[in-house]
Order: structure tokens, then sequence, then C-alpha cells
């Protein structure tokens, strides 16, 4: 295995090369050379034998989907074949990916049931981004049954839609319908180039610029709590989130930037989500290819179940139509959480991911009409900047909350670490003092970085506002002058190579994402 | 419109390579340039050359053996530099000169498999400024497999520097020139323990990495008829051990065998008169009393195989003389960073200067380690002062060249728990 992570100069020249054959391949033949690269690419970024969970993965849904079709006639063996894929897909996916729920459950049993066998992990690797290729694995499954999907028929068309190799590192979860355009073959067109590579070098100036900057302050902070404690416990809990969304989106920046590079458009995986004013709209901006995922395969399918409709009616019928919605809503939005917190893979991500968003959006549902009278009473007014900004910190601030399971190693510590939080206000621990007397330096990073920080803080503010306007800041700058756009890209590029965390003696963090 | 696009992608792809270089050029450490781009672009040749680590860094200096012999010398040595590195940067350096002998270090000699027995920072400083060519990318992939980051850490300045963005001062934009030919002089005084001679016996040589390029450079040496001289610099009896001693022998003899010879210097100790009171500038290195030692006995060693006084030769004379000059100036301009009283004086010390010294209390002044020694040395009669001359501090040390002229002062307090004159 070579370094292949995509911060690495190695993905660099693998991109080029792989963009050079691509188009130097006759377009009819281009989807084949975009599965030859992505086969070479698995082979070299991951253990290349584990290439074949995604080729079993890709033989079951290729069968179950031609065998569905061809009984979508009989409704029921059509509904038991993607009810069997999905299962399948999902249990290799839970062998691997899943471990630590059955391997922690185990060992809580034996500690306490000796004659319980404490399992361990697999002898084998999990294959690279199976988090990400199960769900459209899924998703495809499903889509061919409701029909709004047609079954491929070309075996190793659908084996690219599994391995595409931007897609394999930190997703986005693709819908396969909307990745059709893979299979067509396209002309090079440098303006798309450029495109791509600025995107790309966006992503690079958050993933080696900011995320890893603010890695060495958190994991400082982190592996040592004991020395660590006060207000540090505040700075790390509030740099987290932005060392994950620069982390995070910037592997996205450069996914996507490369699949735009190849003439391929990937969905978005994040639409400003630090500008939401509340966590449900958080949710709709933040890794936003798993939650349309979610809300595509689980939220509705479960909302429009039969039962769900029962139960919700009845409770309309007794409560009232508020009531009933509140339930039903509540069913929908509880299995979502569930699964997306399951999906992390961890029992502490069913906590912090899943069942902690589901109360406090239920609690939100439920509250918001009390919420609404209490602003009138205060005067508040809603569409004044002040309290837009006051939601947007507030829904940043449950955000942070819910990261502390990310961080912690378990649930137990996740919620000693929130004690500890609360803790640090007190006298003896509280040490606001480290902002003035030069402690703040002593957490690894110099006084220059934290003015990289700041700088780069506002940049991506301003880079969000421009998005928010222009759609991308990329199309802002694309309006201006040639010498004020070579300025902006040299720049970055400077601030990227200058200032970018990577090179001999520092330990680049892999991307957190890349891990599911 | 669609040539005008290429044209401007092509234009901003050299302008991005353009700030590339630029920036490479202004992060990358200058160590290694600034102690071997002297050689590469003198105009004369050399009749000598020494390699290795910073042993005979410290211990050869070519300004002393040109000033007192005429001996137009460079020496190529560089901190922790393993035989490894010494072979790439001899195999460079023969492409440039054609030296009568070429003395090799050693020290780093190591006999283990897969080990290059040196540290990152030091390979760099080896192998910087050699340029890029075969040779060069030899040694990058030899490095390369030691060190994280691998070759590419060798070979892009950018990928080894750029963090070095927090230390960037003006010698990173303006490059100082160097005139001390590659020399370090210590002018700190340190004794140590004299070594004793252990055995004579010879260890089997393994063949591992170190011996493997040792043999190279024999060989090399041997094909362009090239005299290789393993030398040995003296250290103090703690770091002379019999297993050392073992491998140095077994060393010597692999050396004869092949033609080359040998000047072990720990067992000359007593015939070029080396004072081991005051020889030694830190517990590992020689200072400059020491090197002149050293020195005397090569210039000898030259000077019997032939290497002539260039002094008189203005083929020679005429840039060695003018870089004996501009050495002499940049050590006046370097003496700020002196801080203990002694290393100033002797650092300031040359015939054209005129040293005096002033101090609060004549009591304090013989309880530093070596001052005496020193003063007697430079024949300094230091001046009872009061507060008007030295204000709030304990010693004065004014520099003028001969004719008066001021040229450099330095004040020092008398620091009581190290018993030295330091600059606070």
């Amino acid at each position: 295995m070579i370094q292949m992570t995509i911060t690495s100069l190695g993905f660099i020249i693998f991109v080029l090369a792989a963009s050079l054959i691509y188009y130097i391949t006759p377009h009819r033949f281009q989807w084949i050379s975009l599965l030859f690269i992505s086969v070479v690419f698995y082979c070299l970024a991951a253990e290349p034998y584990t290439i074949i969970f995604i080729v079993i993965s890709t033989l079951i849904i290729y069968f179950s989907a031609l065998y569905a079709k061809k009984h979508s006639g009989s409704g029921r063996v059509a509904f038991s074949i993607t009810i069997a894929a999905i299962v399948l897909n999902a249990f290799i996916w839970f062998l691997f990916k899943g471990s630590a729920y059955w391997i922690q459950l185990s060992s809580f049993i034996h500690a306490r049931v000796p004659a319980f066998p404490a399992m361990g992990g697999l002898p084998f690797a999990a294959a690279l981004g199976m988090g990400y290729y199960t769900c459209q694995a899924i998703g495809y499954t499903v889509d061919c049954y409701w029909g709004t999907a047609e079954p491929q028929d070309n075996f190793f068309k659908l084996f690219l839609f599994l391995i595409f190799f931007p897609q394999l590192t930190t997703g986005p979860i693709s819908h396969y319908n909307r990745l059709l355009p893979i299979y067509e073959g396209r002309v090079f067109d440098l303006y798309r180039m450029q495109r791509g590579m600025q995107r790309i070098l966006w992503g690079f100036f958050k993933k080696l610029v900011i995320s890893e900057r603010i890695a060495i302050l958190v994991n400082a902070i982190d592996g040592n709590r004991s020395s660590f404690n006060g207000i540090w416990l505040l700075i790390a809990l509030l740099f987290y989130p932005l060392q994950l969304y620069t982390d995070f989106s910037g592997s996205v920046d450069i996914v996507l930037g490369t699949a735009e590079i190849l003439g391929i458009k990937l969905p978005e995986n994040f639409d400003n989500p630090f500008f939401s004013q509340s966590s449900q709209e958080f949710w709709q901006k933040w890794h936003m290819s798993l939650g349309n995922w979610a809300k595509d395969y689980i939220m509705y399918p479960v909302l429009k179940a039969k039962k769900t409709l029962e139960l919700s009616s009845g409770v309309r019928k007794k409560y009232g139509k508020r009531a009933g919605k509140l339930v039903s809503l509540g069913i929908g939005v509880f299995f979502t959480w569930f699964v997306t917190g399951f999906w992390h893979g961890n029992y502490k991500y069913i906590v912090g991911c899943g069942m902690l968003y589901f109360v406090v959006m239920i609690l939100y549902e439920a509250f918001s009409p009390l919420l609404k009278r209490l602003n009138d009473l205060l005067g508040v007014k809603e569409d004044s900047f002040s309290w837009k900004l006051f939601r947007m910190i507030r829904t940043y601030i449950i955000f942070s909350f819910s990261l502390i399971f990310f961080r912690a190693d378990g649930i137990s510590e996740a919620i000693g670490m929130i004690r500890d939080l609360f803790l640090s206000f007190t006298p003896g621990i509280f040490n606001p003092w480290i902002f003035f007397d030069g402690e703040l330096l002593s957490a690894g990073l110099t006084d220059v970085d934290f003015h990289i920080i700041w700088i780069s803080v506002i940049l991506l503010i301003l880079a969000a506002i421009l998005r928010d306007k222009y759609g991308y800041a990329r199309n802002w700058v694309a309006l201006q002058g040639r010498i004020f756009r070579w300025c902006v890209w040299l720049l970055l590029l400077t601030l990227v190579m200058v200032y970018g965390k990577y090179g001999p003696g520092y330990h680049a963090a892999d991307f957190i994402y890349q891990g599911f | 419109m669609k040539k005008n696009n290429w044209l401007f992608t092509v234009i901003f792809i050299l302008v991005v390579f353009m700030l590339f270089m630029g920036l490479s050029r202004i992060l990358t450490n200058k160590t290694s340039e600034y102690r071997k781009a002297e050689f590469f672009n003198a105009e004369t040749d050399f009749d000598a050359l020494f390699f290795g680590a910073s042993r005979i860094r410290e211990a050869v200096d070519p300004i002393y053996l040109w000033k007192n012999y005429g001996i137009s010398s460079y020496n190529m040595a560089s901190a922790g530099e393993s035989i490894q590195m010494t072979y790439y940067v001899l195999a460079e350096a023969l492409r440039k000169s054609t030296p009568k002998v070429v003395f090799i270090d050693s020290a780093k000699i190591s006999d283990e498999p897969d080990s290059i027995d040196s540290g990152y920072g030091f390979v760099h400083e080896s192998i910087d400024a050699l340029p890029i060519n075969k040779n060069k990318l030899e040694a990058i992939d030899y490095a390369g497999r030691f060190f994280e980051g691998g070759r590419l850490a060798f070979l892009s300045m950018m990928y080894a520097y750029h963090d070095r963005y927090e230390e960037l001062d003006k010698d990173d934009f303006v490059m100082k020139p160097n005139y001390d030919k590659g020399a370090y002089i210590m002018t700190t005084v340190l004794g140590a323990d004299k070594p004793v001679h252990l055995t004579d016996e010879a260890e089997d040589l393994k063949g591992g990495d170190g011996v493997r390029y040792y043999q190279r450079i024999l060989d090399l040496c041997n094909s362009k008829g090239i005299k290789c001289v393993l030398v040995d610099i003296p250290v103090s009896k703690k770091m002379y051990s019999e297993d050392r001693q073992r491998k140095l022998n077994a060393l010597i003899k692999m050396t004869r065998e092949n033609g080359g010879e040998t000047i072990a210097f720990n067992e000359l100790i007593d015939e070029i008169g080396l004072d081991y009171d005051h020889c030694f500038g830190d517990r590992g290195h020689m200072n400059f009393l020491g090197s002149e030692k050293i020195c005397d006995h090569l210039a000898g060693y030259m000077m019997d195989l032939g290497i002539r006084d260039h002094r008189d030769d203005p083929a020679y004379s005429i840039s060695w003389n003018e870089d004996v000059i501009k050495w002499s100036d940049r050590k006046v301009e370097d003496l700020s960073e002196r801080t203990d009283a002694v290393d100033y004086m002797f650092w300031a010390a040359d015939d054209d200067h005129k040293i005096t010294l002033y101090i609060k209390d004549m009591d304090d002044l013989y309880d530093q380690y070596a001052m005496d020694f020193c003063l007697e040395k430079l024949g300094i009669e230091p001046i009872e002062a009061d507060e008007k001359i030295l204000g709030g501090y304990d010693m004065n040390i004014e520099v003028r060249d001969k004719n008066g002229v001021f040229l450099a002062e330095q004040f020092f307090k008398y620091n009581f728990s190290s018993g030295l004159f330091t600059v606070e």
C-alpha cells in the first residue's frame, strides 16, 4: 500500500494521470477506463484483497435487482428478494464496520456471564469506503424495487457505481440515477478542469491549513485532560466542530473537485451548515448525502408505513391534529436518527449523533409554540440579525455537545467529559487567565498558528457568504478580472504550500470521516 | 478565445512554478548551502579536501592551513554526517575538484546493516547544497529509505522546509556569503581527559552499510588516483572505548589493504603536543587550539606528499588573501553572537585586532575556566574600571583594529552560579 490519502502528492499525481487516461480513451470506452482507474486506485489505497467485498456487494445487488424486476408481477417475491439483498449488504457492513457493536456487547455480557465468549474482530480488513458504498448499494436495490431506477444489466457498470474512486474515501453517498453520467463519454473541458482544481485547492486549504492546525490543539487537550482543564475544555468543545467541518468538508471538496475534473458532478455534502438557525436546518446542510439517503430510504418509508399512519391517525383522533403530527414525526425522526447514528459504527454515535438529536428535535417541535409565545412576550424581533446570530450560535453549541461523543472513547467517557465541562466553571478550576498569561500557547500552537486560524476562519465566513449569494465562492471569483482571479488562487496556493500542516516529521491525521 | 484560454493557462502554470520555486528558495534551510556553496563557486582548485562529520569539521581550519602553510584546501564535512552521505558529497566534490589528497573522518563509519547512522536534519545539511544530478538522486534514494517523508523529503525543499515560516530572517532573503572554507572553528575552551591506547585487536567487519560505502570511497579515490587518508580525530577518554578502538583498527587495516593511509591522532597526542586542558570547545569537539595542532601535523603530512606552498602564486593568493580578509571582517560582524567572555576574546583574536578588557572586580576574573589562560595567550592586560565605563555590567571587552578604529564591544555580567562572564 502506498501513501494515497487524498491530500498526498501520490493522490494528486494519480488524479492527473487518471484524467489523462480518461480523456484519451474513446468516448464509448471511457467508463471502462474509469473502472480500471478506480480498481487501480483501490489496490493502491487499500488492502487489495478487500475489493472482494465490493465485488460481493455488487453481485448481490446486481442479481437481486434483475431478479426482482423479472418477478415484478409477484410483489411478494420482489419484496423478499429486495429485503434479502438489503439484509445481506447490511450484514457484511455489520461484520466489519459495525464490529464495535458485537465486540462491545459480547465483552459486556462476558464480564457478567463468563461462560459467554468475548468476541474479537474479524481477521480481515474492511473494504475501503464500506459505509458509503453499502448505502449506495441499498439505495440502488430499493430504487429498483420501487421502479424509480432501471436495473443495470451490465455487471461491470454496476461495479463502477460502487467503486468510483473519488467517493470511496469520504463519500458522498450518491443515488444511482444521479450517477448515471459516469457511463457517458465526455470531451476534455479546460474550464471544468480549472474549476475542479480550484475546488481541490480549497479542500486542501480547509484540511491542511485549518483542520490539521486545530487538531493539534484539540488533541493536546483531549490527550491530557488532567492538565488541560477548566477553560481548555471549553476551547476544545468549541474548536472541534470547526476541525471536523474543515476536515470533512475539505475532503469532500477534494473528492468533488476530482470528480469535476473527470466531468462528473457528485452530490454536495455541505451547504454552509454553521449558518443554520436550528438543529433541524443544520442537519439538512451537514453531511447532506447521508441525510438525504436516510430521508429517502428510512424516514419516508417509515412515515408512509401502514402502522405509522394508523398510529398517527389514532392519536390525532384522540388528542388532536398536533399530537398526531408529532407522533408521526417522532417515529420517522427516531428511525432516521437511529440509523444515522448506527451507520457511524459505535454505540456512542447512536447516543451522540442519533438519539441526542432525536430528543432535541422532538423537544423543539413540542415546545415551539411555547417558545414563540415567549419570544412575543420578550419582544424578540425574529427578523433581526442579532436573533438570527443567537440561533446560529445556539445551533453550533448543541452540535459541539453532540460531538463530545465523537471525541470520547465511549459513552461513559463522554458523560465524564460533559460533567468536567460543567465543573470547569467552578472556582479553583475556572482559569480564564490562560488567554492573558501566554499559557494558551502551551497546547502545541504558536501565536502565528492562532493568527492563521483566525484569518482562515474569516476567509471561510467570506466564502460562505459568497456561496449563499453566488452558488459557489468560485462563481464570484470567476466574475472578477483575470489579475484579481489569479491573485486569489495564487494567494490560496501560497497559504496551502507554506502554512499547510504536511511534510516529514508531521503526522497528518487521517480524515475523520475516512474511517466510515 | 479558446486559444487565449490555453495561452493564459500556460502563463498561469508558469507563474505557479515561479511562485513555487521562489517560496522554496526563501523557506529552504540555508545551512548546507552556506557551508558548501563557497566550494562549488570557488575560482581556484584545492590541493586537499576534508570529509566527514563534525569532528573533522571543527578540527581542520583551511584558513589556518593557508595563512601558515599556503595550502589550498576546503573542509566539506558537516555535522552528524554518515559515511554514506560522505561518499555522495565526495563524489560530487571530485566532479568539481581534483585534489591530491582527501581526508576522511573515521567517526561515522557504521558497520550495521540497513542503518544510516545519521539524523534527518544532518542528512539535509550534507546533501541539500549538492546540485541535482544522478549522484544526488542516488543519495536521496538511499537516504529516503530511512526517514519519514521518504525521498520527497530530500527532493522537494518546499516539502521539507515549508514550516520554517516562523524562523525566517534576513539571511533567508539575502544569502550571506561565507568565507570560512567550510570549517566550524570553536573558540570556547574546555578541558578533557586524555584517552589511552586500549587494544591492538581489530574486529571482524560485517560489511554493514557504512563499511560498504567506505569501500566505495576507497575505490573512487583509487580510480581517480587520489590519496585517501582515514583520520581519527582526538576525543576525550570517555569516548574512547575498547570497541571503538577495535573497529578503528579494522578500518585502518581495511584502508591500508586498499592503498589508503591513516592518521590516528589519538595515538599522536603527545607527539603533536595537544594540550588536553584547553584543546576542546565542547565535550566532543576540538577548539581552535586543538585545530591548530591537527592542522600543523596535517600540513607536514601534505608537504611530504608534495603539496606546495601557494602563497607566492597569484593564481591562488589573490583570491585566498581576499577571502582571509573577508573572513576576518565576518568574524567581527558575528562577534555579537558570542555570549561567553573567553569565547568572545578568542573569536575576536586576530593579528590586526587589539582587544581591551575592562573589569569591575579583578578577583572575579580568575574564577572563569580558561580566563587566565586566554588573557595570557592573547597577551591582554585587564584594566579595572568603574561604573562610568561599565554601566551596570561587570566586564566590557572592546575590539579595535590596528589603527585604533573601534570595531565592536560587548558587556558581560558575572554569573555567580556558573562562575562565567556571560551576556545577559
